[in-house]
């Protein structure tokens, strides 16, 4: 009878364990990001050619293809297709008209997509990089009904352009270029494929090559060269090949941008139009845009952008005789402008979105269809802070006129923007899948006060008066301000609604990554939905990425380093703003007399110390041949410790050996599947743990950390004769002595030089098996470092983090036995060889976070509450409590009812206090 | 008892047959105060992958205003880059007590050095005792491996094969029968 009740009731208890289900979506935030999004692979597409509704299809730098829903900006689906992030490499996204697909080429990679969900259909490994690809739109009969074919033209040593079926992605045929040219574009026409080469003429000239083929067969049937003899000096000014149109044309320039050269492909003319400036400064960049569509008119716009100005041309392209002629022109206007296509049927529509205002004009003639305001006032786009890049639109048409018009632009700042006639819908901060290095700034407030105090602390009297004086003057003037709010505030803590702005928790951290475009973004870590600044950083040259890293300098200030500048650069953390280095203050948490510099400089680690000049080198550690430096981690510079040491069972103490001065170094040895580990004094050189696998798999990811006075890293294994290939955990920790009660040779002494003392940790190990690959790890940090830690993994296999508490891989686990009633008092439990992820770890719960490349930690002003940052594609952002919110009430805590007890007990002490007093009172003069 | 005692012997000598076989290699460490121009010789030291001899050693003349030593030894294919530590000077003074490690890759080749000096009272035990220098060889150690559960064997039958066979009732119960039976006798013996 007992027994289902006490089951009941452990079913009940075990839940508490873990996040309390109602803070799981609230004291975390992910974004889930694709990237920035590229103007060639950016488009809306209905992806059931029945209904009206369409999503926005990308495939951005960071390689990433996804759907977006232009509703509310929400990912449909998405898929990471390479995880190198190089963002140079070309790639192509292609959507053939009303069909539920959508083709992606990456590298040598095709992959055909479903565009409703997301499944792969196919894929296509090509002989080599990808150079174009197109969806062949014929109308022939000859194709397949259904998926219509694809076109891919690779380069490297054999270029070839091959037809892939649209159902399988079998080849259909292969036309091997054996010109010698270099493969350039595909394009096709309703009944030829163009296949667009480029000549390098002796002199170093660039000459296009046309070769014509047949779309059934895939044999050459005619080839031809404009003649363009030495007015292209490089591919770069070729603007456009327009593809899949009604009649693909292809336009190039000179370098200096004086005149036009328009080609209909297939026929040989060309025909020039010189540029028109109107005015003002040559243009710096032109465009093309026309529509992707062969049932399309063959209208394009050729969009001239100059330093200050952009303006475009609209041409018409007459199908049967190949007669090009210019039909209108769209006006200058200052400031940047965005050119986009869509299309209705055959009439062609372009959009054109300024800072203020959005336009969109058919092709057949100038009258503006339709015109709105860009309306609010909160986007960066009108605030004059960001400018549009490019964009991508639809246009619904009702009879003569546009009735609305979507646009999503990417500005500047790297947001992605869908103003809907002129509002803005929704923004996504694409520009943080950029990542390259993140971290939290210093709260600035308090250090204000104390920078002020001590100002009058250090003056003379006088001006110290009159400093006070005004000090308290300014705080006055925010009284009227404080006391307006002070209803709401209170209105908030006692519903536990909301946040009332003030940060007394230190969970409003402000977090600045640095991108690989060149950005600096900063968010807020309890208000993450908005981007709180963004400011171009660095001026970089196309294709270069800004290897950058930030790190928190001073309170409100962090510090840029790069391999540009050869000195800092530091900004102010809630502005933007950049600073001089003089006004930073030095900061009192971090210690500056540093003695003994550590590098790491062409394989050889090396420490070197700035008070002697001349041979400042200290010690040097340098590999061994064929020994290549993986990773190194020393010890984080803000690492509290609350204990010297482990409180055993007995009452008795385990010292740890807590040297600030240590680093981690994991080495492995090429050909050789070796991996080695070190743990370094970073100021005398010498090794404290050394040890040596062998048979690792350094394919796999190697991830390493260390904290206080243990480390941890995981590594792949590859399989022996008596165990299979698994990834392992190593968890190592330093001790002054194994014997309790005992600091071994230090005794009692209380400051331990590195150089003149001659004492090594003991260390203790332990190693588990684990489910998957660790790509990354770091150790949660809080104030005082009285919380115990946890280790958190990043698993790139399975998009997740997950928070390993410090208990569960304490070395000290008896191996082979069950634990003695001491060891049980301390919490230790018997080992196993296995560490499986338990599911409430997972700090993403039931979310996918993609291209996890770092996680950092900061602690709040709260002991028990460590701040988490993840980023790489996603950003991921949350609170941990790795012992419970042992200083915190928590949400389901009920003020109302608090505060009506002490209520109720103050009325019924106010009631009976006169009663009992007459009690008292009659009960000494009343006599038995 | 032959048999073991000639087995022992012969396996001795193999042990040291193989400890004979290693290459002896030699390594010249350096002393290097921070203040001078460049390192002088400390000691030449003999060492295969277990143990380790000094061969020479010579006390390093260091300034008596220097406050640190590096000690290392050059990289054999070059004459500039060194391996090694930084040591305070006191350490390397005649009155301590100094352990030289030498610290050895998987391959048995030195790739760091180490010291260890104590005042003479605490003196630690160590290797082959040099002129005022001991050494001692650090060896890699091999990572730490997983320490797996004993593994089920089962018999040909696919069951437990060191299965306890279970005992009767007899030899779970002899001590019940055993007083049941002297009770009887005692209260046999008292009524009487």
């Amino acid at each position: 009878m007992l027994l289902p009740i006490y089951a009941a009731v452990v079913l009940l208890l075990r839940p508490a364990l873990a996040v309390f289900a109602d803070e799981a979506w609230t004291v975390d935030y992910h974004h889930a990001l694709l990237g920035l999004p590229k103007q060639s692979t950016t488009f809306f597409h209905r992806p059931d050619p029945n209904s009206r509704a369409s999503l926005i299809y990308t495939l951005s730098e960071q390689g990433v293809i996804g759907a977006v829903n232009p509703r509310d900006g929400a990912v449909v689906w998405r898929h990471l297709l390479n995880s190198t992030n190089d963002a140079s490499q070309p790639s192509f996204l292609r959507a053939g008209d009303a069909q539920d697909a959508v083709v992606s080429g990456l590298g040598g990679q095709v992959t055909a997509f479903s565009a409703a969900d997301g499944r792969v259909d196919w894929q296509h490994i090509a002989p080599d990089a990808l150079v174009d690809l197109e969806i062949l739109e014929l109308e022939d009969g000859r194709g397949t009904p259904g998926a219509k074919d694809t076109l891919c033209m690779s380069a490297g040593q054999h270029p070839s352009v091959q037809r892939l079926d649209g159902a399988t992605g079998a080849v259909k045929w292969e036309h091997k270029i054996e010109s010698g040219d270099m493969p350039y574009q595909v394009s096709a026409s309703t009944t030829e494929v163009f296949a667009i080469l480029l000549h390098k003429t002796v002199l170093g000239y660039v000459k296009i090559n046309v070769v014509t083929l047949d779309p059934v067969t895939g044999r050459k049937t005619d080839e031809y060269t404009l003649s363009s003899e030495n007015e292209l000096a490089t591919a770069a000014t070729i603007v456009a090949v327009g593809a899949n149109s009604a009649s693909p044309i292809i336009a190039w320039t000179d370098s200096a941008y004086k005149t036009l050269r328009i080609n209909v492909i297939g026929k040989k003319a060309i025909v020039d139009f010189p540029i028109n400036t109107l005015g003002g400064r040559p243009p710096q960049r032109v465009a093309l845009h026309a529509p992707y569509l062969t049932t399309s008119l063959a209208h394009f716009l050729v969009h001239y952008q100059s330093l200050d100005a952009d303006w475009a041309e609209v041409y018409h392209v007459d199908v049967k005789n190949g007669r090009i002629e210019k039909a209108y022109d769209l006006p200058k206007i200052e400031g940047r402008s965005s050119f986009s296509t869509s299309t209705n049927g055959a009439n062609v529509y372009f959009t054109r979105v300024t800072k203020d205002h959005v336009f969109t004009v058919a092709s057949t003639s100038h009258g503006i269809l339709g015109r709105w305001n860009v309306d609010s006032t909160t986007s960066s786009l009108t605030d004059g802070t960001a400018r549009p890049v490019h964009a991508a639109s639809e246009v619904s048409v009702k009879g003569e006129s546009v009735s609305a018009v979507r646009s999503a632009v990417l500005l500047s700042s790297g947001e992605w923007l869908l103003l809907r006639d002129g509002s803005p819908q929704w923004t996504r901060p694409e520009i943080l899948a950029g990542t390259v290095s993140a971290a939290f700034a210093l709260p600035s407030e308090v250090s204000d006060l104390v920078n002020e105090l001590q100002e009058e602390a250090h003056s003379n009297p006088v001006s110290a008066y009159v400093h006070r004086i005004t000090r308290h003057i300014g705080d006055i003037q925010k009284l009227p301000l404080l006391l307006a709010a002070l209803p709401q505030r209170f209105v908030h803590g006692f519903l536990g609604t909301g946040s009332d702005g003030s940060d007394t928790f230190g969970f409003h951290k402000i977090i600045v990554s640095a991108t690989s475009d060149g950005h600096l973004v900063a968010v807020n870590a309890g208000r993450p939905s908005d981007v709180l600044w963004s400011s171009a950083a660095v001026i970089l040259s196309s294709g270069q990425v800004w290897n950058a890293r930030v790190e928190s300098a001073a309170p409100g200030i962090v510090r840029v380093l790069d391999d540009i500048s050869p000195m800092p650069t530091f900004f102010n953390a809630s502005t933007g703003a950049a600073i001089g280095e003089d006004e930073v203050t030095s900061d009192a948490a971090l210690p500056t007399s540093v003695e003994v510099d550590f590098t790491l400089k062409d394989g050889q680690l090396y420490g070197t110390t700035a008070s002697q000049s001349g041979h400042n080198e200290l010690w040097h550690f340098g590999l061994q041949k064929g020994e290549t430096i993986l990773s190194l981690t020393p010890r984080p510079v803000n690492d509290p410790v609350a204990s010297i040491g482990k409180v055993l069972g007995d009452r008795k103490v385990l010292y740890k050996y807590l040297n600030p001065n240590l680093a981690l170094l994991a080495t492995t040895y090429a050909g050789q599947s070796r991996l080695s580990i070190y743990v370094l004094n970073t100021v005398s050189g010498a090794i404290l743990y050394s040890n040596s696998h062998q048979n690792i798999d350094l394919a796999a990811p190697i991830a390493a950390t260390l904290s206080e006075n243990w480390f941890a890293y995981s590594y792949t294994a590859e399989s022996t004769s008596t165990a299979p290939k698994g990834h392992q955990l190593v968890v190592g920790e330093l001790f002054e002595s194994l014997t309790s009660n005992d600091r071994g040779l230090l005794n009692a002494a209380t400051n331990v030089s590195s150089l003149a003392s001659s004492t090594q940790p003991l260390t203790l190990t332990q190693t588990y098996h684990i489910p998957e690959s660790i790509s990354k790890m770091s150790v949660t940090q809080t104030r005082q470092g009285i919380t115990s830690r946890q280790l958190l993994a990043v698993l790139a296999d399975s998009n997740a983090i997950v928070g390993i508490p410090r208990g569960v891989i304490d070395p000290r686990r008896p191996v082979n036995r069950e634990p003695t009633k001491d060891e049980q008092m301390e919490g230790l439990f018997r080992y196993t060889p296995v560490l499986d992820f338990d599911p409430k770890w997972y700090l993403n719960h039931r979310r996918e976070i993609l291209g996890v490349k770092d996680v950092i930690t900061s602690p709040a002003i709260l002991e028990s509450t460590s701040l988490v940052y993840a980023y790489g594609l996603d950003v991921f952002g949350t609170r941990l409590n790795p012992s419970f919110n042992f200083d915190m009430l928590g949400k389901d805590f009920n003020k109302f009812q608090m505060l009506a007890t002490v209520a109720a007990l103050a009325v019924a002490t106010f009631v009976v206090a006169p009663l009992v007093q007459r009690k008292q009172i009659n009960q000494r003069w009343q006599f038995a | 008892m032959r048999v073991s005692t000639v087995c022992s012997v012969l396996l001795s000598a193999l042990a040291s047959f193989a400890t004979a076989a290693q290459p002896e290699r030699t390594v010249d460490i350096f002393a290097w105060p921070l203040s001078a121009a460049k390192p002088q010789a400390l000691t030449k030291i003999a060492y295969n992958s277990t143990t380790a001899t000094v061969k020479t050693y010579k006390t390093p003349l260091i300034p008596a205003d220097e406050q640190i030593v590096r000690i290392g030894f050059f990289h054999p294919d070059s004459s500039t880059s060194w391996n090694g530590i930084a040591t305070s000077a006191s350490n390397l003074a005649p009155e301590k007590d100094k352990t030289l490690q030498i610290l050895l890759n998987t391959d048995g080749v030195i790739y760091h050095v180490g010291l260890a000096a104590f005042e003479s009272a605490v003196a630690s035990r160590g290797g082959a005792k040099g002129d005022g220098l001991k050494v001692e060889v650090v060896p890699m150690r091999s990572g730490p491996v997983v320490h797996m559960n004993k593994p089920v064997v089962l018999d040909a039958e696919g069951k437990l094969a060191d299965k306890e066979p279970e005992k009767t009732f007899l030899q779970k119960y002899w001590w019940a029968i055993g007083i049941f039976l002297v009770l009887q006798l005692v209260m046999a013996g008292s009524k009487e």
